[in-house]
């Protein structure tokens, strides 16, 4: 063993021997408290409609762009922005089951409420042109293109380019499409859902609805299936 | 001046490098779950850890922070108990890689300040934290050169 090692050994017993008892126990605290932290934190809430976070709105559920039969049994509100990553992985690998499943079976309504998040710099223009797009008829082939092409346009500085390629390729009227989204014409109706997301309790998207309580993505089915359940 | 090479910088890197090792833990498991199931209202996190930044060759920061801290935990926990390990004096490791880790730290901070535009609160506490360790780590260094120094003079060597 090495001098150094000794005097550094001595130097341990001597004045901080206690004090490794105080330093394990501290690190066994910091450990287990920070691991139980951890575990709370990502459980996944119980989906039971006891105790979830209300939601509130103020805006005509029929004025917003939805798909399934319009008296279906459950109605479900997703509050989404069209930059957001964990709304375009919920459209590009959960949507379509829950379409399939029950949408296209006449059990859910599926309405979709704007929040377009200040952070998400092209936000509120996705948002805009999706409407631009709804005025063609074509929301939901456009909602999915935005989601499934986000990468492309999320950090883009003039992204008209992009969106009115979309429509393009959606085979909608490009001219038409690009005045509505350059004369903002339904700035004024996001600006109203953001507000309305904001002060009905929304924290985060996507965050789904149903009979006023939220709901998460990886939720959602078992939220469903509760709320018709429910209804029988 | 005189030094004690005590083990209370050791111990303080050792803590903070947990503490280090569950922030990183919690990004990592935010990015595998919560990040990709919600973006939160005004969260700066989301907007860095959604980044290209937050993947460097082709692994998320976060895993590569988790097991950063993980090292650095494992060396202060070991220079704890011995001097040196397979002839590499660990005090000079704990510098060497609390300096990697402060540099990081340093590197990361400027990409959120200056290129992403967000700052992610949890990334901010790794960047302070990997400047304390790498304070303990100085501490440490030159607290057991100068026990060595001082043994040596006193040996008449």
């Amino acid at each position: 063993m090495s001098t150094r090692s000794q005097r550094g050994r001595v130097a341990q017993k001597k004045r901080a021997g206690s004090s490794m008892g105080i330093f394990y126990a501290i690190l066994a605290v910091i450990a287990i408290g920070g691991v139980a932290l951890l575990a709370t934190t990502n459980q996944g809430a119980s989906p039971s409609a006891a105790n979830r976070p209300t939601i509130t709105t103020t805006i005509p559920l029929d004025s917003l762009p939805s798909r399934g039969k319009a008296d279906a049994p459950v109605t479900v509100v997703e509050y989404a922005d069209f930059q957001c990553p964990a709304c375009g992985a919920f459209a590009t690998t959960m949507e379509a089951g829950i379409v399939k499943d029950y949408v296209d079976t006449g059990k859910v309504r599926f309405v979709f409420h704007d929040f377009p998040l200040p952070q998400h710099a092209n936000a509120v223009p996705a948002a805009e042109a999706a409407r631009c797009a709804a005025d063609q008829g074509a929301f939901w082939p456009y909602h999915d293109l935005l989601y499934a092409k986000q990468a492309e346009w999320e950090n883009s500085s003039a992204p008209l380019a992009q969106f009115a390629a979309y429509a393009e390729q959606l085979k909608l009227d490009r001219g038409a499409f690009e005045t509505c989204f350059n004369a903002h014409t339904h700035l004024a109706t996001i600006t109203q859902l953001y507000q309305d997301s904001s002060n009905g309790g929304v924290n985060q998207t996507p965050t789904f609805a149903i009979n006023g309580k939220a709901y998460y993505a990886n939720e959602l089915r078992a939220a469903i299936d509760e709320a018709l359940k429910a209804k029988q | 001046m005189q030094h004690e090479y005590t083990p209370f910088s050791r111990m303080a890197a050792a803590l903070l490098a947990l503490l280090g090792l569950l922030d990183a833990a919690y990004l990592a498991l935010e990015r595998v779950i919560g990040g990709a199931l919600a973006c939160p209202i005004g969260g700066g996190c989301e907007t860095v850890q959604s980044s290209a930044y937050a993947i460097l060759f082709g692994v998320p920061v976060a895993f590569i922070g988790v097991a950063g801290y993980a090292l650095l935990l494992a060396v202060a926990m070991l220079s704890l108990h011995a001097d040196s390990l397979g002839g590499v004096p660990l005090d000079a490791l704990l510098l060497a890689l609390g300096s990697v880790a402060l540099l990081a730290g340093i590197y990361f901070m400027y990409l959120q300040v200056a290129v992403i535009g967000a700052i992610c609160f949890w990334c901010a506490i790794a960047a302070l934290l990997d400047l304390l360790i790498w304070l303990a780590a100085f501490v440490n260094w030159r607290s057991s050169r100068q026990a060595t120094t001082k043994l040596l003079s006193s040996d008449n060597l």
